[in-house]
């Protein structure tokens, strides 16, 4: 209101000046100076600001719209029990149209179809077509070269975005074991399954690179490497359909490599959901045949039905029911249940079960866990298949392996804990940062399993599994050729061959099986046997992960 | 007395005015500056994520087999590795021997 005062007092002329004193007239000239001033600067200031506005422009606003659009699971890293890198996430661009901002659909669907041929031209020109989809997806995983490409042509309308990928870089190693993630990010089966519930698991809208600590597993990628090579290479050599192998530590029960192969590409969904390529390691059961006449001489050894050093006469076939069980190579006489064990007598196992009974078998195969699937978090087998009526005839059966089907991941643990003491292994595939410290059952006596091992050793020095000899580690371990069961009836021409093998014997360490499905190798039949085809693969990879694991070469007299 | 006091009043409130203005005019410049660092933080990570894969990609395995086969190597072997309790043994016994 002063401004207005002076304003008025001003417009009044000199007739009012002359009536105030000079000092009251310096006094209001120097307030509309300094009222002038302040107005001056304050808008020059404002052009000032204005001018620099419209030179430099405002700060970009940045607006994320992309959080209706989908949702995603940024992961942590999987590695191997060193550190190397098994899974990642990384960023690709994924391609998408705006209709709404396209000029020529035309021109725009003739473009990308130059760069996606693959791309359903109809349905994308529907889409296209239809101004009020403000959001299309194209092309998912777009190549960064490729996105360049496609930006650089300039088409109005093209959008990426930047979606996470999962990378798995060693390919299809231990592709079973780690499973595959669906189009979101999200783990479906496997070791990427098993992640969902790890804490380091976030939802994300876009591309995120997860810095959680990653998933460490216990498989050691060299020793997954060196099993499957040798398992490929035996595929290869006996004109094989199938292997598996597996190799773990019979103490604390982590696995160093487990593989099934042909191998799956967790990237190709198309591999992982192909029947020929399942995991027969895990999610099958077969009848393995005669390595179970380890589990009927740890039987008859702990149950105390005969004694270590009783002879059984195997001259004569088995007849029971309607079925006769008679030995490949028939011997006349007796035999100790050692040298059951090197000649792989059916007989004598048939025998030896037959004298157990049915009750006290079934009661022991439940007690060293196969009649229950291996149903852990990380781990998990098929169900066994075991016989309806667990009669005579299934006991004497089931004695040298038929009639009762495992995986052979669960027959391996089970192996592993023959071996290692006679105690309980719960298989795991997650390092824990310490020793692992799990619930230990003695499941035979101690007393028992050394007596195996003495078996095993005897077996691979002097019996059917000389070929998986190696000098220096002390290999102790159990072929099994069996008929490869069809869906109804046996295929009669195909086989299965196992080798179950631990070492070093005195004090084993690792315990390792591998089995062949319908090995055809050039020659005799006897040629396909486990002791011709399992064994020496099972021989070729402990040579090569003995050093590998840590496990001392020892000089020695004999193998 | 009391003009002064009010035109001192004003050149403060005004000089001040311009200082908040011009610390906020830095606090933004500043944010921006931020975001835009967070941004190539954030593609840095994403590259060093995507390389990271591909160093991983480019020596696996099955890759560096082949090409150190073909340079002749062959996978380690447990004869290349020698026991320190037999190496301090065969010193003992040596030492032994010398004080004889």
């Amino acid at each position: 209101m002063n401004t207005l005062a002076v304003g008025t007092k001003n417009a009044q002329s000199s007739r009012v000046a002359t009536r105030q004193p000079k000092s009251q007239v310096k006094s209001i000239a120097l307030r509309v100076f300094i009222i002038g001033l302040s107005i001056t600067v304050s808008f020059t200031v404002v052009a000032v600001q204005l001018i620099r506005l419209a030179v430099i422009g405002q700060n970009r606003q940045n607006t994320n719209t992309s959080q209706t659009i989908g949702e995603f699971y940024s992961r942590p890293d999987i590695v191997d029990r060193h550190g190397r890198l098994l899974a990642t996430d990384i960023a690709l661009p994924a391609l998408f149209a705006d209709s709404h901002l396209i000029t020529s659909v035309d021109e725009t669907i003739e473009s990308i179809k130059n760069i996606f041929p693959e791309l359903n031209t109809t349905k994308v020109r529907r889409a296209l077509s239809d101004k009020n989809r403000r959001y299309y997806l194209l092309k998912r995983a777009v190549a960064p070269r490729v996105a360049e490409t496609i930006n650089a042509m300039g088409l109005p309308g093209l959008g990426f975005r930047s979606e996470p990928k999962r990378k798995y870089p060693n390919v299809r190693l231990a592709g079973h074991l780690l499973g595959y993630v669906d189009s979101y990010n999200y783990g479906v089966t496997g070791v990427e399954h098993l992640l969902n519930r790890n804490k380091g698991v976030r939802r994300v809208d876009h591309a995120t690179v997860n810095t959680a600590s990653p998933l460490r597993l216990t498989i050691d990628v060299r020793t997954q490497y060196a099993l499957e090579r040798e398992l490929i290479a035996g595929i290869k050599k006996f004109k094989a359909k199938a292997a598996t192998g597996v190799l773990f530590e019979v103490q604390n029960g982590e696995i160093w490599a487990a593989a099934s192969l042909p191998g799956v590409e967790p990237a190709n969904i198309n591999e992982m959901m192909d029947r020929s390529r399942r995991d027969r390691l895990a999610s099958d059961a077969f009848e393995l045949g005669s390595v179970f006449r380890l589990f009927t001489l740890a039987m008859v050894m702990d149950l105390d039905i005969v004694t270590p050093k009783a002879l059984v006469d195997v001259t004569n076939p088995i007849k029971i029911e309607s079925f006769v069980i008679s030995d490949e190579n028939p011997f006349a006489g007796k035999l100790s249940l050692e040298q059951i064990m090197i000649r792989s007598s059916n007989v004598g196992s048939g025998i030896l079960a037959e004298a157990t009974g049915s009750e006290r078998q079934h009661s022991f195969f439940e007690r060293i866990g196969l009649t229950r699937a291996i149903n852990r978090e990380d781990i998990k087998t098929i169900s066994p298949v075991l016989p309806k009526t667990w009669g005579a005839a299934e006991t004497v059966s089931i004695g040298f392996g038929y009639g009762i089907a495992v995986s052979p991941l669960q027959f391996a643990v089970v192996f592993g804990s023959m071996v290692n003491g006679g105690i309980s292994i719960i298989p795991t595939l997650i390092l824990q940062p310490s020793n692992r410290v799990f619930s230990k059952q003695q499941l035979i006596r101690a007393k028992t399993s050394s007596r195996l091992r003495d078996m095993l050793r005897q077996n691979v020095l002097d019996g059917r599994g000389w070929r998986a000899n190696v000098v220096g580690y002390r290999v102790g371990g159990i072929t099994g050729t069996a008929d490869l069961a069809n869906d109804v009836n046996y295929e009669g021409n195909s086989v299965i061959t196992s080798f179950a093998a631990t070492f070093p014997i005195d004090k084993p360490r690792f315990a390792l099986m591998i089995t062949f499905f319908d090995p055809q190798p050039k020659g005799t039949k006897a040629m396909r046997s486990a002791e011709n085809t399992a064994a020496p693969v099972a021989g070729e990879v402990i040579r090569r992960v003995a050093p590998l694991v840590g496990v001392e070469k020892r000089a020695e007299m004999r193998g | 007395m009391l003009h002064i006091f009010t035109f001192g009043a004003v050149f403060i409130a005004i000089v001040s005015a311009f200082i908040l203005y011009n610390v906020n005019h830095q606090t933004r410049s500043f944010a921006s500056q931020l975001s835009n660092k967070q941004k190539v933080k954030t593609e840095l990570i994403r590259r060093i994520a995507s390389l990271k894969a591909e160093r991983a990609f480019l020596s696996r395995a099955e890759r560096i087999a082949d090409a150190a086969e073909a340079l002749g190597m062959r996978p380690i072997s447990g004869d290349q590795f020698v026991s320190m309790k037999s190496r301090t043994t065969e010193k003992a016994a040596k030492k032994h021997h010398h004080k004889r």
